[in-house]
């Protein structure tokens, strides 16, 4: 997709233009770009999807939500500037978290209320096998994830999954700062408590 | 990753999966087909009128100030979803067509042919899907109307819905069918869907039509019945009940993670209730039998039912109150996360193989899990009680006729 390019920046600074263009071009109804830009992008909004919205949502309402998220991005184009500070990756999760924060709230869940997670004991005999391991703690983390408050979660999905900094957290949910930075310390603590005595 | 030294390394375990191949084809369909929308957005005055003007024939659309509004036509080659606005979503059968106008209080779906399922995610506002012979105005959830030459048939699975047309109306509640057609008013359907009489003023060559459109529906039925009856026999043949498999078909199981089981026999649902008549009729079960099993249903089912509601209400959050038993396994089956699926049924499958499965529930296990176990277990406790009361022969008998659920989860890689 991109020509060759001499070093990081200008390679990020190539890829940023080829957004622009492409989403110009879909924007305007073009096809093939709305198909390139969607590969190009597509993986990292189904993950957040996924981790904001599993299990309450199927694995079909994810992937509609993520198409969603693409075609909002489209149509709200000129909300968006171009020569703006924000990179297209962090505008679209920031879409994204509009997406999943509204379907959460258009389901009335309330996470904190409905969902109680407990320590689950690593299953396996006497030696369990380091995939096994692995298994049973992934799903122990899937569900301590899941069961943290919207707010909370988003705030460290996006800084633990998507490497987002607190500067771009704090633009893309539109909280100081300050905020952010309290909602991902009690998510942390949160997390560490319910995985309190998990041995890894 | 980031190198927050505050980060939990044990995050790392926890895997997104990878969106399915076909996401990109899907998204540009969509993109292709919302195209005119967009440009609604922009100029709804212009917009609006086409699109009033095509859902004339329907109702009226009233659209509030400034409204997020989506509209398009599908006609479906094969079994697609589509997003009704924030409405909605319409699963579009092969062969059916649907056409949609949806703002964000009032929804207009005209079907003009075909099979197709509906989930109304908000039910407050106005919902309704029009076909040639009459209005569906959704009160509730979760429903399916097909349209075939006879008429519009209405299944609701979840919710309420009115079906409608100029001679009246009837609401339809879960669990329920309802037909209408031209000329009469709707009806409730008792199980067969009876084909309207012509109308008095039909010519020769309607009546014609309407002949040979039966005949050929007749044919199709026929072919159907035989294929599904072939069917049934092969999996009965090949395929033992949960009850009587042997170590070594248990242990095939295993390696497959599959845990078929037996749904306990309940009230209320339309699919129990006819594998429960077929059971009973294929077992020769008496009137004495007959009713020892509907005592016994009455006794068993408020327990079982609100053991699936809990599990229900910790997946979903949702109360799960207007299902049944057979709609809160369905949910719980399909819900439930599959990392959690995958484990629970190979830790499962590979009890039943040491023929020492744990019945107890652990609060600490997943929600599939404990499913299982409580499926299992009530099936158990069920069967041991109706052979108090018939015998543990016939007992058994019956048991071998219950509806199972089986189901053949990824092993977990």
């Amino acid at each position: 997709m991109l020509a060759m390019v001499a070093s990081d920046s200008t390679r990020a600074a190539g890829a940023e233009i080829e957004n622009d263009e492409l989403i110009r071009k879909a924007a305007a109804g073009d096809q093939a770009a709305a198909r390139a830009f969607f590969e190009q992008h597509h993986r990292s909004v189904h993950a957040f999807l996924w981790r904001m919205l599993n299990p309450r949502a199927s694995r079909a309402v994810v992937e509609e939500l993520t198409q969603d998220t693409f075609l909002r991005a489209f149509a709200a184009l000129p909300e968006f500037e171009i020569a703006g500070p924000a990179r297209v990756s962090s505008w679209l999760l920031t879409i994204a978290t509009r997406v999943a924060l509204n379907e959460l709230r258009r389901l009335h869940r309330k996470p904190d209320a409905t969902v109680n997670v407990e320590l689950v004991g690593i299953p396996g005999g006497d030696a369990p096998d380091e995939p096994s391991r692995r298994r049973a703690l992934a799903a122990l983390v899937e569900r301590a994830v899941a069961a943290l408050a919207p707010d909370q979660r988003a705030v460290l999905v996006l800084r633990e999954y998507h490497d987002r900094s607190l500067e771009e957290i704090a633009t893309t949910l539109d909280l100081p700062i300050g905020t952010v930075q309290s909602r991902l310390a009690r998510a942390r603590a949160a997390l560490r408590e319910t995985l309190k005595g998990v041995d890894r | 990753m980031n190198h927050d030294p505050d980060r939990l390394d044990l995050l790392d375990t926890y895997e997104a999966p990878e969106p399915p191949g076909d996401l990109g084809d899907r998204f540009v369909a969509r993109f292709s087909r919302l195209a005119p929308v967009r440009r609604r957005a922009r100029w709804p005055y212009v917009a609006g009128g086409l699109a009033l003007a095509a859902a004339a024939a329907i109702a009226i659309v009233a659209l509030r100030s400034a409204p997020r509004t989506y509209a398009g036509t599908w006609s479906a080659t094969a079994r697609s979803t589509e997003k009704l606005g924030e409405r909605g979503v319409a699963v579009v059968e092969p062969g059916g067509s649907i056409t949609w106008d949806v703002a964000a209080s009032v929804a207009h779906v005209r079907q003009d042919r075909g099979d197709v399922f509906y989930r109304v995610e908000r039910a407050t506002d106005v919902f309704e899907v029009a076909t040639a012979q009459a209005v569906v105005r959704v009160r509730g959830t979760c429903f399916r109307v097909v349209l075939d030459a006879y008429g519009t048939t209405v299944a609701v699975y979840e919710g309420t819905v009115e079906l409608a047309n100029a001679r009246g109306q009837i609401l339809v509640t879960a669990g329920e069918r309802a037909f209408a057609t031209n000329g009469v008013p709707p009806r409730m359907m008792s199980g067969v869907a009876l084909i309207a009489p012509p109308l008095a003023t039909a010519s020769a060559t309607e009546l014609l039509a309407r002949d040979r459109a039966q005949r050929e529906r007749i044919a199709v039925l026929e072919q159907q019945v035989a294929t599904t009856a072939r069917t049934a026999e092969t999996m009965n043949s090949k395929r033992p009940r949960p009850i009587d498999l042997n170590h070594d078909q248990l242990a095939d199981l295993a390696k497959q993670c599959m845990v078929p089981h037996e749904m306990m026999p309940t009230a209320g649902s339309t699919v129990m209730d006819e594998i429960l008549e077929q059971g009973a009729h294929t077992v020769g079960l008496t009137a004495e039998e007959r009713a020892a099993v509907a005592r016994l249903i009455e006794r068993l089912q408020p327990a079982y039912q609100e053991g699936l509601q809990r599990l229900y209400t910790e997946l979903t959050g949702e109360s799960g109150a207007a299902l049944d038993p057979v709609a809160l396994i369905t949910e719980l089956v399909s819900k439930s996360p599959a990392a959690d699926t995958s484990i629970a049924f190979q830790k499962i499958a590979a009890e039943r193989v040491a023929g020492a499965i744990r019945t107890t529930t652990d609060a600490r296990s997943s929600v599939i899990e404990r499913y299982l176990r409580f499926a299992m277990a009530s099936a158990d406790a069920f069967e041991t009680q109706l052979a108090g009361e018939i015998g543990s022969d016939r007992a058994r008998a019956f048991r071998r006729t219950w509806g199972m659920v089986n189901l053949a989860p990824r092993c977990p890689d």
